[in-house]
């Protein structure tokens, strides 16, 4: 009896065991659309058998719930790569709006166009030479100082408050990191309570979902400690989240611009080089708007103090020898020069035409002004040449961020791939699995069946029956 | 399938077409089209062997450096995910090993 018992025993263990099995099919199914979700499959565990007299006998199996179908080393390389894809991408939106700054649109008139600009007014004052006293074309010179010193000066304007802008996103996204910082946290203190030794399956679903929302916004490096629990530092170094503490990233002014700070050090330039939008968006804001914009000083810098020199050092229509006075106004220092250029010269016959002491039909300060063009006052290079060779580094910076951020896109759906074929739900392999789940509960319902009749014939035995 | 390429991509040589279906399989990790595209580059090597480059093909070339570029760094970064697909199809060979004929079912990365 004994025998039939722990059979009946252990028939009632595999069909719990089949239920259970059947409960982590269910709950992958249920989930097959959650893209946090990781795929479970049944942890079978085998029970420990039993010896009497010598001989051992097995004593079924018990499914102690489902295990997440997920690989560390795979989720790690996807948030690197997902770190390196979103820096790249919001540092290629930036550069293509401050590409768009110096690009006319196509099929437009060149208006606004700063190399276009260079070209009309330093031509203007070769039409000069030709005519020294004609007063429209004393006026045209006037015309395009404005208009290029108006398209520097507000090209400098957009370039500052594109990196306020930039300066703002900043923000918001350090915000986003430090909240996000906290549900990790709090997720870390739940997961070493409840899962300190085997993966905690929703509970980790939920953190590796808070690590890849970091990596799109910051660098962060992960590190493993006891009880199943997670330390994050940014790619610097710097403590986020120790398990269940939390080490807010705070922000401070410094020359204008919001500077990071973790613990009281400065993590700014780290953030920029670490991964993640912050560092996109960082690289933008300290690095290739500033090298833009120090350009644009240079070229204002140089057009208005070789103009204006050029300018008093000839005779103007009123008779003033080497004092004529400035056209643009006179820039004490490179920095702040494209943005503060403007016009000063109101009169047009203060344009200095004629060679220092030469009467009113000269033309020959005209000429040198023109020459200016074709001679390398800026930093060795021509005006145009030099504007020109601005835009197209900026055109090469955004090529080569363009053809990094579709490799890193490139190496992304790769590794995520990988991911998917492994932690995420297949609605075939389930339909499978449910399948020989069900097969399994039929046999062991099957064998449930026959002992049943087994111990009812047993329980029968010694009985008179009636033979027909 | 591979005399299919060469016929698709011979006339006027096509290399900027090859690297972009190189590229484009090479994402996907679909090892048998870039064999075939291998197979076609040979093809288009020994074409281009000891004959005068046309301007055709020399326009070609050039027209072909971005996608080139484009293709060498997703090489570098497909190379550096590597260790990750070894260890997952060594991951993978196990578990066929413990439950034999339960493989899963991978399109991609084992290649």
């Amino acid at each position: 009896m004994g025998t039939i018992n722990s059979a009946l025993s252990l028939i009632t263990g595999a069909l719990d065991a089949d239920q259970n099995a059947l409960n982590v099919v269910s709950n992958n199914v249920a989930n097959a659309s959650n893209t946090a979700y990781t795929r479970e499959v049944p942890n079978w565990t085998e029970n420990q058998p039993i010896s009497i007299n010598g001989m051992a006998y097995g004593t079924g199996v018990t499914v102690t719930g489902g295990v997440s179908q997920r690989d560390r080393v795979l989720e790690q390389r996807l948030q690197q790569q997902t770190q390196a894809s979103a820096s790249s991408t919001a540092l290629l939106t930036a550069l293509t709006t401050l590409q768009s700054s110096f690009t006319p649109a196509s099929g437009t008139s060149t208006s606004g166009d700063i190399g276009t600009d260079i070209t009309n007014f330093f031509n203007s004052h070769t039409q000069l030479e030709s005519d020294p006293t004609s007063n429209p074309l004393r006026q045209q010179i006037l015309s395009s100082a404005n208009t290029l010193a108006g398209d520097i000066s507000s090209r400098a304007a957009s370039l500052a408050a594109q990196q306020s802008s930039l300066d703002q996103s900043a923000n918001t996204v350090i915000a986003q990191v430090n909240a996000i910082s906290a549900s990790l946290a709090q997720v870390n203190v739940a997961i070493q309570s409840q899962s300190p030794n085997q993966d905690a399956g929703p509970l980790e679903d939920q953190r590796q979902a808070d690590l890849t929302q970091l990596a799109q916004l910051i660098g962060v490096n992960q590190i493993a400690t006891e009880q199943n629990g997670l330390s994050v530092t940014t790619t610097g170094g710097q403590l986020l989240v120790s398990e269940g503490q939390l080490f807010q990233i705070t922000t401070g002014a410094v020359n204008g611009v919001t500077h990071f700070f973790v613990g009281g050090t400065d993590v700014t330039s780290a953030l920029a080089s670490g991964g993640g939008q912050i560092g996109g968006l960082l690289t933008a804001r300290d690095q290739s708007i500033p090298a833009t914009l120090a350009s644009l000083d240079q070229l204002a810098y140089g057009i208005a103090t070789q103009v204006n020199t050029v300018n008093n050092a000839g005779t103007d229509l009123v008779g003033d020898n080497g004092n004529a006075g400035n056209i643009f106004n006179a820039p004490t220092q490179v920095a702040g020069s494209a943005q503060s250029m403007q016009v000063v010269l109101t009169d047009p016959n203060k344009i200095a035409a004629a060679g220092l002491g030469l009467g009113a039909g000269d033309g020959g300060n005209a000429v040198s002004a023109a020459s200016l063009a074709a001679q390398a006052v800026i930093n060795g290079q021509t005006p145009s040449n030099f504007y020109s060779n601005l835009v197209s580094t900026l055109g090469a910076t955004v090529s080569e961020t363009t053809i990094q951020g579709t490799a890193l896109s490139a190496s992304l759906s790769q590794l995520q791939s990988q991911r998917d074929s492994l932690s995420a739900v297949s609605l075939n392999e389930e339909a499978a699995s449910l399948q020989e789940f069900q097969r399994s509960y039929q046999a062991a319902s099957q064998v449930f069946t026959i002992l049943n009749s087994v111990y009812a014939s047993a329980l029968n035995l010694g009985v008179e029956t009636a033979v027909a | 399938m591979t005399m299919g390429w060469q016929e698709q991509l011979r006339p006027g040589v096509a290399l900027r077409g090859i690297v972009q279906q190189a590229t484009e399989a090479l994402i996907a990790m679909d090892a048998q089209r870039l064999e075939e595209l291998a197979l076609c580059c040979a093809d288009l090597n020994r074409e281009l062997e000891g004959a005068r480059m046309s301007p055709e093909t020399a326009a070609d070339f050039r027209a072909s450096a971005e996608d080139m570029e484009l293709l060498n760094r997703i090489l570098f970064e497909t190379r550096a995910n590597l260790a990750v697909f070894s260890r997952l199809h060594v991951m993978r060979l196990g578990e066929a090993t413990r439950w034999p004929g339960t493989e899963r079912d991978t399109t991609y990365g084992d290649n």
